[in-house]
């Protein structure tokens, strides 16, 4: 009795390990080092001048350092792009509050996206339509560097 | 004693489905004057009276989370095929600066229809609509830009509300959530 009770308990083992290989694939490491900061998925919300807008991706830090987004900007669009988060306050209403920089640590992802931490783009000088693409420059603490978002309508 | 149970369960059940939604707020016997986003005087909700409303509260300097609340209206009117009998409407927290030229240039940022309108009005009617259906609103944020010009920010309610044909408010969620179009949606297929 005691030993058909092993033994089904190992069969019951293999076969739950022998499943796990077969229906659950390893998924591609977040660790992966590409060497590099990645801005992916990037959209502007389409909007009218003298409006609001904001922009969202994701930051894949694929360096062996830690790095920190501190500021964005395009001369293309406005003189005031912050970084700010909605949050939700004590007393349950929706607000906004800034937010100074974005940690990145070495090879995680970081999203900004509707919702929670987002670009807010004060203003615009002109009409940010579905097409179009809007140069902006991110400062990381390792550096600026150029990158083009593409506007998306409101769906 | 049987048949005592019987009816009394008879009774109950008849009750229940003759009750409907539960109103959250009788706005029937209210009356506000608001002007829409092409500087129509509206009188809320007596013009919309006859029709479902779906109401949501918004500001046009909110980038991140009234646009999702407009979305989620916009979803709820596609996912209907854009039925006649239900008119959605926007109300602005933010009386000061959404003027209907505003709200009109808002309303063609989402490229939004007929049954689709934006209301104004007089701060302190604003104001009594907001206390009918319990939203609150309160400037948050400053901030200046380079340029030198202030801009302020509001914390508020996060809602979408239904009215029925007779203006009361039977259903309320969170406005700006992923999943409250789906929610309505299936409301709607009780409803009408």
């Amino acid at each position: 009795m005691k030993l058909t009770f092993t033994f089904l308990f190992i069969l019951g083992l293999i076969f739950q390990g022998c499943g796990k290989a077969q229906t659950e694939p390893e998924p591609e490491s977040q660790n992966t080092l590409t060497g590099k900061i990645e801005i992916r998925d990037g959209w502007v919300r389409e909007g009218k001048s003298g409006m609001m807008s904001a922009a969202y991706f994701t930051i894949y830090n694929g360096t062996t350092k830690s790095d920190t987004l501190w500021s964005i900007s395009s001369e293309d669009i406005s003189d005031d792009i912050q970084i700010h988060e909605s949050y939700k306050t004590e007393d349950g209403l929706m607000g906004m509050r800034p937010v100074g920089a974005v940690p990145t640590p070495s090879g995680q992802s970081v999203e900004l996206k509707p919702g929670g931490i987002h670009i807010m783009i004060i203003q615009p000088y002109r009409d940010l339509s579905d097409g179009d693409s809007i140069e902006f420059e991110f400062n990381f603490s390792s550096g600026d560097t150029l990158i083009m978002l593409p506007v998306q309508k409101n769906q | 004693m049987k048949q005592l149970f019987y009816f009394l369960s008879l009774s109950l059940l008849i009750i229940s489905c003759q009750s409907g939604p539960k109103v959250i707020d009788d706005l029937g016997d209210k009356s506000f004057q608001l002007i829409n986003q092409d500087s129509v005087s509206v009188t809320f909700p007596d013009d919309y009276q006859g029709r479902f409303v779906v109401l949501g509260f918004i500001y046009t300097n909110c980038p991140d989370v009234c646009p999702l609340i407009t979305q989620n209206m916009i979803k709820i009117q596609k996912e209907l095929n854009n039925p006649d009998d239900i008119q959605f409407i926007g109300i602005t927290f933010d009386p000061e600066r959404d003027t209907p030229s505003v709200l009109s240039k808002y309303k063609e940022t989402f490229k939004l229809g007929k049954n689709f309108d934006f209301l104004t009005g007089d701060p302190a009617v604003i104001s009594e609509v907001m206390d009918s259906v319990r939203v609150r609103s309160q400037v948050s944020l400053t901030t200046t830009t380079d340029s030198g010009k202030e801009i302020y920010f509001m914390n508020h309610s996060d809602k979408i509300m239904v009215l029925d044909k007779k203006s009361r408010v039977i259903i309320e969620y969170g406005g700006s959530m992923p999943g409250i179009p789906n929610l309505i949606v299936e409301d709607f297929k009780t409803l009408r």
